[in-house]
């Protein structure tokens, strides 16, 4: 469905005959600049109850075309929240089915790289579970509002802040084992210090 | 991209592909929402975060929050959404032109399922102003539908 303030009168919204593959609910979606990327989400299966989607929807509203991208969320997932930091998506937590048949809430959070088509859970984790969060990106670092653990809603509110390391033997004249810390915001850089190498780079 | 990092007073060029984004925090903030909200739907207006609505344990709320990162202030506005409801989809759009007030910004917030303790899928566009924090509707309607998302 497409949305057009600029449009008068009865001509703002219009159904597209484009179709998602499956029809789903409780999806995430980010605009990535030029395109949309929807996550996951579920249906109703008359025979296995709701059924959760891993896949990873592609949507380019200017040529029309949906494609299934061939990334998959670690499980399928709903009630994930979704952000974009200009470079990938971010999915945090939301709600899943175990193959026992119990469904739990998750504490991951995926980034989704559209420049490799890779999805994967970062090794940091929301505070605790929860599920059907809201999300922003300021620019900066995102937020995430609320949510559920399974039992009860929360007020709480995280801050994720993405930090870029380089490796101090890249420098000339730096002192080996000191760590150049940035946060990078669109385009720009705010350095904040210097912290002690740690070997923190992720696999 | 292209960086000047000082250091000791020396200068010392860095690209973009240099640096690796390897790692990420996330914290726990002090501030609270005035209530607990799920399910419910938020956009960033470039100043202020929003969260409208969602499912406050109990019922369905028509809360807006408001969350201010840089003085870490989240506070419930005055006004509400024209009803209780979870499960919309917001989007804000930026420099909208409508009709002779030209370029302002605002927040669309799309279906849920309205009412208290109900489940009737709304048809209905909220529009919300962040600089008056004021709503109305907009003037036609979407198929009824909740917990769609939305860009």
């Amino acid at each position: 469905m497409k949305f057009d303030p600029n449009k008068a009168g009865d001509l703002s919204v219009e159904i597209l005959p484009e179709k998602l593959p499956s029809a789903r609910a409780h999806a995430s979606a980010v605009w990535g600049g030029n395109v949309a990327y929807i996550f996951g989400g579920g249906f109703i299966n008359e025979t296995n109850g709701f059924e959760y989607l891993d896949d990873i929807v592609k949507f380019d509203p200017s040529t029309g075309e949906v494609t299934r991208m061939k990334a998959k969320l670690p499980s399928g997932r709903a009630y994930t929240s979704a952000i974009w930091n200009g470079t990938n998506a971010y999915v945090f937590g939301g709600q899943t089915r175990l193959t026992n048949g119990s469904v739990i809430t998750l504490d991951e959070v995926v980034r989704y790289d559209p420049s490799t088509d890779e999805a994967s859970i970062l090794q940091e984790k929301l505070p605790s579970p929860r599920e059907g969060t809201v999300a922003v990106w300021t620019g900066v670092a995102a937020y995430i509002f609320g949510g559920r653990d399974g039992s009860a809603t929360d007020r709480q509110i995280i801050m994720m802040s993405h930090e870029l390391t380089a490796s101090a033997a890249s420098f000339s004249g730096l002192e080996v084992g000191i760590l150049v810390t940035v946060i990078v915001a669109g385009i720009l850089i705010f350095i904040y210090g210097l912290k002690k190498a740690r070997n923190r780079r992720r696999s | 991209m292209f960086v000047i990092l000082i250091l000791n007073g020396v200068l010392v060029p860095l690209t973009a592909a240099e640096l690796s984004s390897d790692y990420y925090t996330l914290t726990l903030l002090d501030e609270k929402m005035p209530l607990g909200l799920a399910y419910g739907s938020g956009s960033w207006n470039g100043k202020y975060a929003y969260v409208f609505g969602g499912w406050d344990n109990l019922h369905n709320s028509g809360v807006i929050v408001k969350f201010d990162p840089n003085a870490s202030e989240a506070t419930a506005l005055l006004d509400n959404l024209p009803s209780p409801r979870w499960g919309t989809a917001a989007v804000y759009a930026n420099g909208t032109a409508y009709g002779f007030y030209g370029v302002h910004n605002v927040c669309y917030i799309f279906g849920g399922f309205s009412g208290v303790g109900s489940y009737d899928s709304s048809t209905e566009i909220v529009r919300f102003w962040p600089d008056s924090e004021w709503r109305d509707l907009w003037r036609q309607g979407i198929p009824g539908r909740g917990f769609t998302s939305a860009v």
